[in-house]
């Protein structure tokens, strides 16, 4: 018998999402077919299948790493604003302008930063003023570092809300030196860092980053990093301890992959280190592919 | 939970309450209470795991994504509009995380181990707690569950494995009803063979199939076409 009915058009049959005539076949062939019927039958069990796998419960241990980063993540926001609230930069990219698709823990560097000032590969390299600032992990927060064209002056059009005063007064004299615990600013260099050098080179970058020496730059092309992401991955690498004291994240290249720099200035404990992470850089997977000094 | 006079009261200031609703949690976390958006997490938690490790089929993987999307919905009530209730809102921004994740999980195509899905089935096992449960039943379902792209995945479990309604998981997905439902039949086309042999241990729980062979390793280029909806 040459016409029976596939496993698909039967299901989006039961869930009326055929064209009339063409349900009408369906159902006149089931009606006849044994066989398709049978099939029917056992496709209208599977939800029942699915729903009988029980919900899983949270593991305890998983409970309590949760806890563990929830109460980091209320301590930071505490250490950032002691008595007020609204300071507390939300994200550019609410969840009601988006579409599911948008992942929600890459609060877009995309959108505004697509739209900001494009420069040459070449001039790329130089440029480090393209910086962003991360203000305790709450979001990206374009800023030009100097005077430039008025298309970035106001880059990030249509984000009001999320683009406060506050969060380009937090940004601005931000570059280079957090303002408070855990801010810090991301610059996208173009350093093609080596192993045998790579200490030098982040040096070289972050003396260049200083405000008074950075250049306009541009922001975009650096492929959807979410700040959230970025920043569960620096304090994974330098602990929440020192995420405070973190002078450099450059999100360059290590040996031709992409990599994130990170410099972490000296403690009482500890001497100025730097790190080499290569992706995925996150709070879960951080892999560290060179540290200076060695540990 | 019953209790105090209800969630309707303006603008709550002050602690806290275990019985005080969602918005308002939502709305003292983003006034600075330190304590209100614990309170409205745990409340959901259990849930949002079960989609979470449902949707990614790893235990480490929902757990981070579970992680990042708490962090994220922490960093971003203020975001929240109110348009829909602060559980959708949660778990959108849940299912993005994990979705999030599949995507670059696939974009990295050596990264990870290829006997991982055999480990992660075994691991989702052993999370099997509920003795009543026929183990092979439900370690064969989850097993014909991974053989689905993410889309088609993440709506099976809502719907059918979950039990959410056709509309709060299109919020969720930020899709339409008719696309939900599209996905959902899809999905269970596509089971149906992997799930011949468990005929009739849905609500009757008959021990159908004995020993039958766990789930076929069916390549997922079978029945190419408009598979994924």
């Amino acid at each position: 018998m040459r016409g029976h009915v596939d496993a698909e058009s039967l299901a989006l049959c039961a869930e009326g999402l055929l064209r009339r005539r063409q349900s009408e076949r369906v159902r006149a062939h089931v009606d006849l077919c044994p066989e398709c019927a049978a099939a029917q039958a056992r496709l209208s069990e599977v939800p029942a299948l699915l729903a009988h796998v029980p919900p899983p419960a949270l593991p305890p241990v998983i409970a309590a790493r949760l806890d563990a980063a929830l109460n980091a993540e209320a301590a930071r926001r505490a250490a950032h604003a002691p008595g007020r609230a609204p300071d507390y930069v939300p994200d550019h990219a609410p969840d009601r302008a988006a579409p599911a698709r948008s992942p929600d823990a890459a609060p877009g560097p995309r959108g505004p930063r697509r739209r900001g000032l494009r420069l040459p590969v070449a001039a790329r390299v130089l440029a480090v003023a393209g910086v962003l600032v991360v203000a305790g992990g709450v979001g990206y927060v374009v800023t030009q570092s100097s005077p430039s064209t008025s298309s970035s002056g106001s880059s990030a059009p249509g984000e009001g809300a999320a683009r406060s005063p506050a969060a380009s007064a937090h940004a601005a004299p931000n570059l280079g030196v957090p303002a408070f615990g855990g801010a810090f600013t991301v610059t996208h260099s173009g350093t093609r860092y080596q192993p045998d050098t790579f200490p030098a080179q982040a040096a070289r970058v972050l003396a260049n980053s200083a405000p008074g020496r950075s250049r306009p730059g541009n922001q975009s092309d650096q492929p959807g990093r979410s700040s959230l992401m970025l920043t569960g991955c620096v304090i994974k690498v330098v602990g929440a301890a020192r995420a405070s004291d973190v002078k450099l994240v450059d999100q360059a290249r290590y040996g031709g992959d992409p990599a994130t720099i990170i410099v972490v200035d000296a403690t009482a404990t500890q001497p100025r280190t730097v790190y080499v992470v290569g992706t995925p850089c996150s709070a879960s997977d951080a892999p560290i592919l060179a540290q200076a000094p060695p540990r | 939970m019953p209790g105090q006079p209800g969630p309707a009261r303006p603008e709550p200031r002050g602690v806290p309450q275990a019985d005080q609703s969602d918005r308002d949690l939502l709305r003292l976390h983003v006034q600075g209470d330190s304590e209100a958006f614990g309170l409205l997490f745990v409340r959901h938690r259990e849930r949002l795991w079960a989609v979470a490790l449902r949707t990614l089929g790893d235990q480490e993987e929902a757990a981070d994504a579970l992680q990042d999307a708490m962090i994220s919905a922490f960093r971003r009530a203020s975001d929240f509009r109110g348009e829909s209730a602060v559980t959708t809102w949660l778990h959108r921004i849940v299912v993005n995380a994990c979705l999030d994740r599949i995507r670059r999980r696939a974009a990295r195509p050596a990264a990870s181990g290829m006997d991982e899905q055999t480990l992660d089935v075994l691991a989702q096992g052993s999370a099997l707690a509920d003795p009543g449960t026929d183990k092979d039943t439900a370690l064969d379902v989850l097993a014909a569950l991974r053989t689905l792209g993410p889309d088609q995945r993440a709506a099976l479990v809502l719907v059918d494995m979950l039990g959410y309604p056709v509309a709060d998981t299109a919020e969720i997905l930020g899709i339409s009803p008719g696309t939900v439902k599209s996905r959902c039949a899809r999905g269970r086309a596509r089971l149906l063979p992997l799930l011949a042999h468990l005929r009739g241990a849905g609500p009757a729980q008959a021990a159908a199939g004995g020993n039958q062979p766990a789930v076929p390793r069916v390549s997922p280029a079978e029945g190419t076409g408009e598979i994924q909806a």
